[in-house]
């Protein structure tokens, strides 16, 4: 499935046009110009190989992440290294303190971009397929990458994409994962399927 | 809306909380908003929820709002971004920082829309976020300072080592001459009292170069950085080094480490080489620990004639008891860097029995 272009194709835009509208919200809240970008795209199943945990690697990260269920079932999150996630916070706060740590109130500032993010890709993944999702509050852990897929069976799947921040002439780097349920991905594949071929 | 059912719920909750409609206009504003804003419920109800709001947030709501309706989940408004998305001032002045969320709900109207905010009150966690922030940075900058004033010593350290290094060098060279002199004079002298003279010289020119000998070691303590140990191995190092001694060693000490100074071996060296030296009959050398309620001691001894009572403490000065104050001077000096105590408790006439003790961090026991 990971090897098919036109699914793999169809959920790079659907991310591009989320991530667009999250960079303009960003944009307005920060009165900054911010750019995303999401440059690679990988899909598989949290079982492989190259399941999040080997993707990701053992270094603890700074996540955001969202649990959503309805017509697709599962867990998106944004997560970055603990002193990215610092440095995206200064860049967008203008913040004094350059320390690179991620404290109580710099979480929350990260817990709002990440839920602006989600918001952003969820949203027009749920309004693609014409069916609303239901989403629970953002959650900010920092945490090893493989926590987020431990509710996730190994034929579950995920799809893992780099994400780039640009900030004041700044880049940032954070990665986007998004961990669905066995069959949650059918409905979106059906879907590009089904776009694709009234083209 | 009653005030019963999800009202009366709101009003019990102790956060702020309003209902929007679908057009964003106020249907329910709680007990807690009242109290925070001192606008009632009744003149909020009906009115557009920009009204209530900060200023600088009405553009930024507009296209948060516009995500939520678009298919977004709830929206979440940190501290950082939006401190007072609601002003509500403290009756003491000084406005509340809120942390808020704006959560989509379907009804109470079939096929109506509305919105759920929830604003909590987060004034006492940042203010403690930036007094731990105020803490960090005090000691960031003291451990800056101290780093700093840590590298300048450590060059001072090393003019100072090498200007003792160089004057010990030359008043070596000059001490070996006053020796060699001192000794042709004495085989040469016409008379005793001549020969008693330059006797006297020859001694006290070996005194000096003992002293000097002495700085040299000394300067070493406490240079580098002190360091987990094997003493197993420290031990076995040192016995290396007496090479031709004949004595047993029984070492029982499998596992045991100690953090001390990188010079520990000299320690070990020392308390051998006087053990050879001033024991007289030492055939036998054990080195042991034992554990108790203040943690763990390290004990070594042997079975030559031991050390008398008087003289237990006068070991470790500067001033020599049979050659032996140096060495066992610079090994207390070696030990008390990391906390370490040496003490001499055996029994004159059977052997000498020191025991090094040190706070319970001292010692490890690592296992393979």
């Amino acid at each position: 499935m990971n090897e098919d272009p036109v699914v793999l194709d169809g959920i790079r835009e659907l991310i591009n046009i989320g991530v667009g509208k999250a960079a303009g919200i960003l944009g307005e809240l920060t009165s900054s110009h911010v750019i995303l970008e999401v440059p690679t795209l990988y899909i598989g199943e949290v079982g492989n190989a190259k399941g999040p945990g080997e993707v990701l690697g053992d270094a603890p990260l700074s996540m955001v992440f969202i649990d959503f269920s309805g017509p697709m079932r599962g867990r998106m999150a944004i997560m970055f290294s603990l002193e990215s996630a610092a440095n995206l916070v200064i860049l967008l706060t203008n913040e004094a303190d350059t320390t690179a740590e991620m404290d109580m109130i710099r979480a929350e500032t990260l817990t709002e971009v990440g839920n602006i993010l989600i918001n952003g890709v969820m949203g027009t993944i749920s309004n693609f397929l014409g069916q609303p999702l239901t989403y629970a509050l953002p959650v900010y852990v920092q945490n090893r990458a493989a926590y987020l897929a431990t509710p996730f069976g190994e034929k579950d799947h995920f799809l893992f994409a780099t994400t780039r921040f640009q900030v004041k002439q700044r880049s940032v780097h954070g990665d986007m994962l998004i961990v669905l349920e066995m069959g949650s991905l059918h409905p979106l594949v059906r879907k590009i399927h089904a776009v694709m071929d009234q083209e | 809306m009653q005030r019963s059912g999800i009202g009366a719920f709101l009003d019990s909750i102790p956060d702020g909380a309003c209902i929007l409609d679908s057009n964003r206009r106020v249907v329910y504003w709680n007990a807690i908003l009242t109290e925070w804003t001192g606008i009632s419920p009744k003149s909020a109800r009906g009115r557009e929820i920009s009204e209530f709001i900060h200023h600088d947030q009405q553009r930024v709501l507009s296209l948060i709002l516009t995500q939520v309706m678009e298919g977004g989940g709830a929206v979440y408004l940190s501290p950082q971004l939006h401190p007072h998305f609601i002003p509500a001032p403290y009756p003491n002045g000084g406005l509340r920082i809120q942390q808020t969320i704006i959560q989509p709900q379907r009804g109470p109207l079939p096929g109506e829309n509305t919105l759920l905010l929830i604003i909590h009150d987060v004034t006492e966690m940042v203010r403690q976020v930036k007094a731990y922030r105020e803490v960090r940075d005090r000691v960031l900058r003291e451990l800056e300072e101290r780093t700093r004033a840590e590298n300048a010593l450590q060059v001072s350290n090393r003019k100072l080592n090498l200007l003792s290094s160089i004057t010990r060098h030359d008043i070596l060279n000059s001490l070996t001459a006053l020796l060699m002199f001192a000794s042709m004079m004495k085989e040469e002298a016409k008379d005793e009292d001549s020969r008693e003279g330059f006797e006297k010289i020859e001694s006290i020119g070996w005194t000096i170069k003992r002293q000097i000998d002495f700085t040299k070691n000394y300067q070493d303590v406490g240079v580098k950085s002190p360091q987990w140990q094997n003493v197993q191995s420290i031990v076995r190092q040192a016995r290396e080094q007496l090479e031709g001694a004949r004595f047993r060693l029984e070492c029982r000490v499998e596992g045991l480490e100690v953090y001390a100074d990188p010079l520990l071996s000299k320690v070990f060296y020392n308390l051998m080489e006087n053990s050879v030296r001033h024991g007289e009959r030492v055939t036998e050398i054990r080195i042991s620990y034992q554990h108790d309620s203040g943690g763990i001691t390290l004990v070594y001894s042997d079975n030559g004639v031991g050390i008398p009572d008087s003289e237990k403490e006068k070991i470790f000065r500067r001033e020599s008891y049979k050659n032996t104050g140096f060495g066992l001077f610079l090994s207390r000096e070696i030990l008390s860097i990391t906390g370490l105590e040496i003490r001499e408790s055996g029994v004159a006439g059977e052997g000498v029995r020191f025991e090094i003790r040190g706070p319970g961090e001292a010692f490890r026991i690592v296992r393979e």
